[in-house]
C-alpha cells in the first residue's frame, strides 16, 4: 500500500471516512500491488545478516558494519561482534544497550554485527492503545492488527509504559559458549512509567531457522538513554504503527566459522533466549 | 566474483507452492531482470521452468514433452534465479555417474552445507528420466495431489544441461532443502524436473552464493492459506517418492 502513500498525504484534508474506505479498496487489490510494484521498492524488504540459528550456535562475528546496515533500514533489532549488548535501530538512529549499565549508547559506523534485521519503515496501519495490558496481552491485541500469518511485518509502538523489563548480554570471549549458556548470565533491567519505543518484528512461522518466529521486540526510552531486549511491559497509552513487508533480504556470514558450523532447529533454546 | 556479490532471488515458497498457490503476479519480465540461471514452475502450474543463459523456456506435460520460450508478461507461481557467476575452474566427470552417485560428487565439491549453491552443468547423458506437472484449474488441488498424475519421460542418450541449486536444511520450508535440478537437452526440445539420470560425460559449473532474497505474493491466497507442509509431502514431490497417503 505504500506506493499510494502520496494519494494519503493529498488526502488528508478530506473526510476521513473516505479515507478508511479507500484504504479497504486498496487492500482488497494488494496482490498486484505488492507483485509488480511495492515489492520491488527497497522500503517494503527485511534485510538480516546471517540467521537466528547461528547465533543460537555461538556465531557471535561476522563482518557487516553498521555503516553498511543502515543502508538497508532505518528501523531494526539485532546485537554486536562478541555478543557486546541489544541493538535497537528507530528513525535511523543505531542505539547499543550495554549490559554492563542498561544505558544506551550511540553506535559507531564501523562497529559490526554478527546479527541484525532492519527495515526502511513506513507505516501501512496505525492504531491507538489506551488500555493497561501486559506484554502477553499486548500481543495479543496486536495479532489482531494483521492481515495474515504468512507475510513479514515491522513495528514501530510509541509511548506512555507503567512497567517495562528488558535484558541484555554482556561481550563474550572466545571460545564463545552457545547463547542458551550466554543468557543464563544476562542482566536484567526495569523501568517504571516510562516513555519510550518498542521496536521489532514479526516473521511467520516457516521462518523459524532463520529470524525468531512471532514477535521479537526491543524497547528504547524516548529521552535515548536506556532500553534492552524486551522482557515483559505495561502499557498505558501507545500508538502502534505496524509496516505490512513481503520481501525478505538474508546475507550469510563469509566466515569460516559460520561454513563449519552445525546448523539445526532447537525451537526449545529459542524460547529459552527469547523469552 | 566474490561469494557475498552472488544472490539467490526467489519469487513465493516451496511451502506455498506445496499447499496449491499455483497463481502468482511476478512475470518472466520482472524475474529476468534478477537472474540467467534458474528454476520454477508457472502460472496453474502449468509446466516445468528452466532458466538457462538468460533464455526462459517452459517444459510443458504432454503425450510428447514439448519446450517453448516463454513471453515476458507470463506469470508465474514460484521460481528461484540467480545470475550465475561460477566461482573457480569447472569440474569435468568423465565417468558414468547415477543421480544420486552425482550428488555425493557435488557433496565433496561443497565448501558448506550452510550456505547456497547454484550449478550449470552441461555433458552427455546415457538416460535422464524428468517428470512434468500438468497445468491445473481451480480449485487447486494440493501439489501432492497433482504429481499423481505427472507425466514421466526417459530420454535415451541425449545431450543436454542440468541447472540447479542447493539449500541448506534451514531453508526447508521456504525452498527444497539439498539439490533440485531442472534438465534441458541440448537442441532446447526436452525438459523437466530431474528424477534420475545417468551421465556420461558432465562439466559442472558451480557458484557459491551467501545472498537470498525473496518475495512473497501479495494475492488474499497466499495471505489465507495454511502453510504448513510435512517433509514427506516434499519427498513425494521432489524425489518421484510414493504417496503412500493415498
Amino acid at each position: 500500500m505504500k506506493n499510494f502513500s502520496f494519494g494519503f498525504e493529498k488526502l488528508k484534508p478530506v473526510i476521513y471516512s473516505w479515507l478508511f474506505i479507500f484504504i479497504i479498496a486498496v487492500s482488497a487489490n494488494s496482490g498486484q500491488d505488492l507483485d509488480n510494484g511495492k515489492a520491488g521498492r527497497r522500503s517494503d524488504i527485511i534485510f538480516q545478516n546471517s540467521t537466528i540459528n547461528a547465533l543460537l550456535e555461538g556465531l557471535y562475528d561476522d563482518d557487516v558494519t553498521f555503516e553498511q546496515l543502515r543502508k538497508h533500514g532505518n528501523l531494526g533489532i539485532g546485537t554486536f561482534n562478541r555478543l557486546d549488548g541489544e541493538m535497537v535501530a528507530i528513525d535511523g538512529e543505531f542505539y547499543k544497550i550495554k549490559a554492563a549499565d542498561g544505558l544506551a549508547y550511540p553506535v559507531p559506523g564501523n562497529e559490526k554485527t554478527p546479527f541484525s534485521v532492519v527495515a526502511d519503515f513506513s507505516a501501512d496501519s496505525s492504531a491507538i492503545l489506551e488500555k493497561s495490558l501486559n506484554l502477553e496481552e499486548l500481543l495479543k491485541h496486536i495479532d489482531t492488527l494483521l492481515p495474515s500469518g504468512n507475510i513479514f511485518y515491522a513495528f514501530r509502538v510509541e509511548g506512555k509504559f507503567s512497567y517495562v523489563k528488558t535484558r541484555s548480554v554482556l561481550p563474550q570471549e572466545k571460545p564463545y559458549p552457545r547463547l542458551v549458556e550466554v543468557v543464563k548470565t544476562q542482566s536484567v533491567f526495569e523501568f517504571k512509567d516510562v516513555e519510550g519505543y518498542l521496536v521489532g518484528f514479526w516473521f511467520p512461522f516457516y521462518m523459524k531457522d532463520i529470524n525468531v518466529p512471532g514477535y521479537h521486540f526491543h524497547f528504547l526510552s524516548k529521552d535515548k538513554k536506556k532500553g534492552g531486549h524486551l522482557l515483559g511491559c505495561r502499557t498505558s497509552k501507545i500508538r502502534i504503527e505496524i509496516d505490512y513487508i513481503s520481501g525478505f533480504r538474508l546475507l550469510l556470514p563469509e566466515s569460516k566459522d559460520f561454513r563449519m558450523m552445525h546448523l539445526e532447529s532447537k525451537k526449545s533454546e529459542l524460547d529459552a533466549v527469547e523469552k | 566474483m566474490r561469494t557475498k556479490d552472488n544472490m539467490i532471488f526467489q519469487y513465493s515458497t516451496i511451502n506455498a507452492l506445496v499447499a496449491g498457490i499455483y497463481d502468482g503476479n511476478l512475470t518472466i519480465g520482472e524475474l529476468s531482470k534478477y537472474g540467467n540461471l534458474g528454476l520454477g514452475t508457472f502460472n496453474h502450474l502449468d509446466g516445468e521452468m528452466v532458466v538457462l543463459d538468460g533464455e526462459f523456456y517452459k517444459v510443458k506435460a504432454a503425450n510428447d514433452p514439448t519446450v517453448v520460450r516463454v513471453s515476458p508478461d507470463e506469470k508465474i507461481s514460484f521460481a528461484s534465479v540467480t545470475n550465475f557467476k561460477p566461482g573457480g575452474a569447472s569440474i569435468l566427470l568423465n565417468e558414468p555417474f547415477t543421480l544420486e552417485g552425482l550428488q555425493k560428487r557435488l557433496d565433496k565439491e561443497l565448501a558448506s552445507v550452510n550456505i547456497f549453491y547454484a550449478f550449470r552443468m552441461k555433458g552427455i547423458f546415457k538416460s535422464v528420466k524428468t517428470r512434468c506437472v500438468p497445468i491445473q484449474e481451480r480449485p487447486y488441488s494440493r501439489l501432492t495431489t497433482v504429481v499423481e498424475h505427472q507425466s514421466r519421460y526417459e530420454f535415451k542418450d541425449i545431450e543436454g544441461y542440468l541447472v540447479g541449486f542447493w539449500f541448506p536444511d534451514y531453508m526447508k520450508d521456504i525452498n527444497v532443502p539439498g539439490y533440485h535440478f531442472h534438465f534441458l537437452s541440448a537442441d532446447k526440445t526436452r525438459g523437466g524436473h530431474l528424477f534420475e539420470c545417468r551421465t556420461a560425460r558432465l562439466e559442472i559449473d558451480a557458484a557459491r552464493i551467501l545472498g537470498f532474497r525473496m518475495i512473497l505474493p501479495g494475492s488474499k491466497e497466499f495471505k489465507k492459506t495454511n502453510l504448513t507442509v510435512n517433509e514427506e509431502e516434499l519427498e513425494i514431490i521432489e524425489k518421484g517418492k510414493k504417496n503412500t497417503y493415498s
